[in-house]
């Protein structure tokens, strides 16, 4: 029995998308059965990403509307092949599924694979419900970022209502910012949100790159923000490597609030 | 206000109870005093058969007297009346030692503890562990109602306590393993709910008791208490105390970066200067002069 693991943020352009496509790739790459499923229905991103926009015939909402099976839906990956996705409709909207439809899918899946990633759209209504109700634990995704810590805060709050675990994950942190006192450090967003830090992505101009190119930045050897997904691929298999830590010389807040 | 001396005291003293009477007060009042004393604290659950000595030194009684006191508690605070002979008689320290294990009896009792303790009502033979054993519940069944009169937000899960199981329904037999807890005499308490998170953005917690958060309240969420409010942590979003009114009520944080605290009626909206200037230390907010203050705060004053 698998585990399904809702990628969410509540604010938009966080890196859920590049967050799901990289966990996917680097679970993969450990040897471990993927689905990555893309929950933003309208606004498919994920099959960009992964490069296996051109193979789609079926979807989710197919599935779920039962028009074909999800073994049909399913596009294995180029490269691994333990890893597939199952894609969002670009036609339908959020209302296409129903939050128990998305329950019995995850149930359905997680028989045959070691790991479900869901791919949550941004916002707190449907499609983050549909998201979540299949979901057994929940990745939260925010840059360090005021607007983007309040989202993940909220979405935190709403994911305990629904008793789903969650870790953080901290995106795009600069680490020269960090230092120059005018971004949150990791510890600064993880004194507000109060879960567990699941792993840290720096900015990283190879994450635009390869997602252009669809070819997750997890397969380049050299790429910080790779080496960090692998990472975090590790602590959710249970093996905790841990996670490194920059120097901040002055707190973000010290200059804000002048501490 | 001058405090005058009760006419009628239920007192601890070293594990065994005792029952002052004031010399100065006339018999029938004695008698009023005593049957209002144990109506109010539904002594009945709370001594259960319990022995009580009656302290001689105070009041001189004729043997009808004594008689009528010892029926007045029997029937209606289920307690046998000794005089103070028998106290004597039993190997007790002559002096009064200082008591250490019986609790404001009135402030630990609810009406729904006497209604089960009639059932286990029974003659204990063990004196001493009378008052624990019973001052050892009463604080867990008061928090237990008082918390089903808080509020806590629909969206909030509530406490894990279910009503059905309420303690006070459970019979309290002589095998329930009775805890080492001692109370000082005359302890000052009141109720708090006790919440072991941190309160996140649309988070709410409502209640008409004092709430102690170990956690922060974030932005976005609230607290809203007709009582005092503790945040041993951080408050970033809003806290509302004394809401039902109460300008007495107070706001504790270890930090203070609120998006607004309200005591009653009265909002404080910290400035953004105000959280500059704003230290790294504990802090309390209060009403003086129909002014909320935010100050230092380094001990907690009653
Ligand atoms: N660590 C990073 N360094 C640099 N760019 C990044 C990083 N993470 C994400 N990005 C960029 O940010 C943009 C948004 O990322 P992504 O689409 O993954 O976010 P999202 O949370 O899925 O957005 P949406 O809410 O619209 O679904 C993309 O252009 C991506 O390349
Ligand atoms: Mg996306």
């Amino acid at each position: 029995m698998g585990e399904a693991i809702v990628i969410t943020s509540g604010k938009g352009g966080v890196g859920k998308t590049t967050s799901t496509a990289n966990i996917s790739v680097a679970l993969a790459e450990l040897g471990k059965s993927v689905v990555a499923i893309d929950g933003d229905i309208g606004l498919r991103n994920l099959d960009i990403i992964l490069g296996l926009e051109n193979r789609i015939v079926y979807n989710l909402v197919d599935v779920v509307k039962k028009r074909c099976r999800a073994k049909q839906a399913l596009i294995r990956d180029k490269k691994n092949r333990q890893l597939f996705l199952l894609p969002a409709s670009q036609v339908d909207d959020k209302s296409a599924v129903s939050p128990e439809e998305m329950k019995e899918l995850c149930r359905e899946l997680k028989e045959e694979f070691d790991f479900v990633l869901i791919d949550c759209p941004a916002g707190i209504e449907q499609g983050f419900k549909n998201a979540l109700a299949g979901a057994d634990r929940a990745i939260v995704v925010t840059t360090p970022e005021v607007s983007s810590v309040r989202d993940a805060d909220r979405v935190i709050g709403l994911l305990q209502h629904h008793n789903i675990s969650a870790s953080l994950l901290v995106n795009r942190l600069s680490v020269k910012m960090v230092e120059a006192g005018e971004m949150m450090s990791k510890e600064d967003v993880m004194d507000i949100l109060a879960i567990d830090l699941l792993g840290l992505i720096v900015e990283d101009p190879e994450i635009v790159v390869s997602g252009n190119q669809g070819t997750p930045v997890v397969l380049n050897e050299d790429a910080p923000a790779g080496q960090a997904y692998r990472r975090i691929a590790k602590r959710l298999c249970g093996d905790w490597v841990e996670v490194p830590s920059f120097e901040q010389k002055k707190g973000f807040f010290a200059k804000i609030f002048g501490r | 206000m001058k405090l005058e001396k009760p006419v009628v005291e239920i007192k601890g003293f070293g594990g065994t109870l005792g029952l002052l009477l004031d010399s100065e007060a006339l018999f029938d009042q004695v008698v009023e005093e005593l049957k209002k004393l144990l109506q109010r604290t539904n002594s009945k659950g709370f001594f259960r058969g319990a022995e009580i000595f009656l302290k001689g030194d105070r009041h001189k009684l004729s043997t009808e007297e004594f008689e009528r006191l010892k029926r007045i508690l029997k029937q209606e605070g289920d307690l046998h009346l000794k005089p103070v002979a028998a106290e004597i008689a039993k190997p007790q320290p002559e002096k009064e030692v200082p008591p250490e294990v019986f609790p404001d009896a009135e402030r630990l009792l609810s009406p729904e503890q006497s209604l089960n303790a009639e059932e286990s009502a029974g003659s204990r033979a063990d004196v001493e562990a009378v008052p624990l054993s019973n001052s050892e519940v009463s604080p867990f069944h008061q928090e237990l109602l008082k918390a089903e009169q808080n509020t806590i937000s629909e969206s909030f899960p509530s406490p894990k306590e279910n009503p059905a199981e309420n303690p006070a329904k459970k019979p309290e037999t002589d095998d329930t393993p009775e805890e080492d807890l001692f109370f000082i005499p005359n302890m000052k308490t009141s109720q708090s709910l006790l919440v072991r998170q941190t309160l996140h953005s649309g988070q709410s917690v409502r209640s008409k008791i004092s709430v102690v958060l170990m956690g922060d309240v974030n932005a976005g969420a609230e607290i809203v208490s007709d009582q005092d409010v503790f945040v041993l942590g951080t408050i970033r979003g809003m806290v509302h105390a004394g809401a039902g009114g109460n300008r007495d009520a107070r706001v504790f944080a270890l930090r203070f970066q609120p998006t607004q605290i309200r005591i009653a009626e009265l909002i404080s909206q910290p400035s953004s200067e105000d959280k500059k200037k704003a230290q790294l230390a504990p802090e309390i907010a209060f009403i003086e002069d129909d002014v909320i203050y935010i100050e230092t705060c380094w001990k907690l004053r009653v």
